[in-house]
């Protein structure tokens, strides 16, 4: 397992945040990510700051691991950083060097955004940190349930949701156990030319198509032979339930909105 | 080649929380031209020790030698392309490995890898083929058409294939039918005789650990449990049950036969032929 499969994967616990029902979870972070665009005043920033710090605390996963997990989102931040400095030409000039300006507005949009991108990636790592893949699904499976009235395959659509997530690790095994079976043939993944390591991946690639189809109808035929016939009457068998917990969680919440619309006016 | 392992760890996914120790100071060391049988329990780490002897894995702490090569490589001149030529590791289910077009082309693919010369190919791969026991007409054939038995086949084929000095094998005959079973292991045994291959073997099957090895390791926990002579490893039927094995069969029937008749008998390695003799030998004794 290479250490950028790191973000947001899920690490059992039993903090306050893992406690939490997936569908609490979720329907707050969608909000929360939505309403976050809404800031406009560091007042928000150091509000939204807050109740992400809160969240991190709360849900006992160690800072470090959490920010390493980010890593490869750090690009994608600090680019933006740096077009917003370059786009916005408001305010005074800070700073010159040749062409390339630093103008006061510009500086302060490009921290705020930056600053949004980081809350978001940091809060949304949290959701998948907390809670298992299946939870997830699950969350999702009831939160979409109304939509079956029209027809949509929302049970299908959990269901493969579900396979495909229970199967990445199995699948990472395979790549590892494959990749180690060609090296240990000569198989260079890591040097040569650019067109070199491209064919270097065909003797990864076929073994692992192979398996993963003899797998899916493995998969079919032992789903058959317990009797599975698609979602129609199918209870589960971690029911979700909401809790005090969640009462808790969804309070702390209304309070963090109501103070933003407070200062937002 | 000669293998030495000096106080090796390994840890799997250091500084994370899902890290996981899998090797706990393994010492040991296998002669050039040795059969060395390594058991242990599922999980027991056998795997990664394996892993080490062609530089897949690289210790934690400690060192490992094979022939001339140290473990954790430090410069960045030595290739393990060459250790790994002369190391053949061949996995649990390698039949899993193969992919290319047609049998020939698999089985030549570490060859190539390697860069032995094109007109000696044509030759190893007869040599191969037949030492295996594959049919010639198969060699054009894509080999996801054979069955189970050829392909694993064709995989040990395609490990052969780059004559490699030591011979490493990861539960080889698991799943095989019992014939193709014997026939595998005695192909293993003869290479080893005949080529004087060192041959490192984990099997869960007792019975071959008795037969073939001239030297034992047994894995526990990621811990030397206890190494030795096959005899001196089964003489101690105490420790073998806390590590989950049991005995081969004609040692535990022996043993059995012995306690129930009062026989008195000590397994010193005979044969099963020779133990035979004896139980029957003594019976005679008493019943005169």
């Amino acid at each position: 397992m290479k250490s950028w499969l790191v973000i947001g994967q899920y690490l059992p616990g039993n903090s306050f945040i893992h406690r939490l029902d997936p569908r609490t979870k979720l329907i707050i972070i969608f909000s929360f990510v939505c309403v976050l665009f809404f800031a406009n005043h560091w007042t928000g920033y150091l509000l939204f700051t807050t109740f992400t710090i809160v969240s991190i605390v709360l849900s006992k996963v160690s800072v470090p691991f959490l920010l390493k997990g980010i890593t490869p989102v750090w690009f994608f931040i600090v680019l933006t950083f740096f077009l917003h400095i370059l786009i916005t030409k408001e305010g005074e000039i800070l700073w010159e060097l040749g062409w390339f300006q630093v103008y006061e507005a510009g500086l302060q949009r490009s921290i705020e955004i930056s600053w949004r991108l980081l809350i978001l990636v940091v809060f949304t790592s949290l959701l998948t940190l907390t809670t298992a893949p299946m939870e997830i699904t699950d969350a999702l499976e009831s939160l979409l349930g109304p939509l079956k009235r029209w027809n949509l395959p929302i049970h299908e659509l959990a269901l493969m949701m579900s396979i495909s997530l229970r199967f990445i690790p199995t699948l990472m095994d395979e790549t590892e156990r494959i990749s180690k079976a060609q090296a240990s043939r000569g198989v260079d993944l890591k040097s040569g030319t650019l067109k070199d390591r491209m064919y270097a991946f065909i003797p990864l690639l076929i073994p692992l198509f192979i398996g993963a189809f003899k797998r899916a109808e493995d998969l079919a035929t032992a789903m058959e032979v317990r009797g599975y016939q698609g979602g129609e009457g199918r209870t589960k068998l971690r029911a979700l339930q909401f809790s005090n917990l969640d009462i808790i969680a969804a309070i702390g919440y209304v309070i963090v909105l109501i103070l933003f619309i407070y200062i937002r006016q | 080649m000669e293998i030495t392992f000096k106080e090796v760890s390994y840890t799997y996914y250091p500084n994370t929380p899902y890290e996981k120790k899998a090797l706990h100071n393994v010492s040991f060391h296998i002669p050039s031209g040795a059969f060395v049988v390594i058991v242990g329990a599922t999980g027991s780490g056998k795997s990664t020790l394996l892993q080490h002897m062609n530089g897949l894995l690289q210790p934690s702490s400690g060192k490992v030698s094979i022939g001339d090569y140290q473990l954790p490589i430090t410069s960045k001149k030595v290739s393990l392309k060459e250790l790994r030529k002369r190391v053949g590791i061949a996995f649990q289910f390698p039949e899993h490995q193969l992919f290319d077009e047609t049998v020939r082309e698999d089985i030549l693919f570490g060859p190539k890898n390697f860069g032995i010369p094109e007109k000696d190919m044509e030759h190893r791969l007869q040599e191969v083929i037949h030492l295996v026991g594959l049919d010639e007409e198969l060699i054009e054939r894509s080999p996801f058409e054979l069955s189970g038995g050829q392909m694993r086949k064709v995989a040990i084929a395609g490990v052969l294939a780059s004559k490699p000095d030591v011979l490493v094998l990861d539960e080889p005959t698991a799943g095989l039918d019992p014939i193709s079973r014997v026939e595998m292991m005695e192909l293993f045994s003869s290479l080893h005789r005949l080529e004087n291959i060192t041959t490192i073997l984990v099997t869960h099957h007792m019975e071959d650990a008795l037969k073939y090895a001239d030297y034992m390791i047994v894995l526990s926990n990621g811990r030397i449990h206890s190494k030795g002579k096959p005899v001196d490893i089964f003489n101690n039927q105490d420790a073998l049950k806390e590590v989950q094995l049991l005995l081969p069969e004609s040692i535990d029937m022996f043993h059995k036969l012995n306690q129930t008749f009062d026989l008195n008998l000590s397994y010193r390695g005979q044969s099963p032929f020779d133990l035979a003799k004896e139980i029957i030998s003594s019976l005679g004794e008493d019943s005169s």
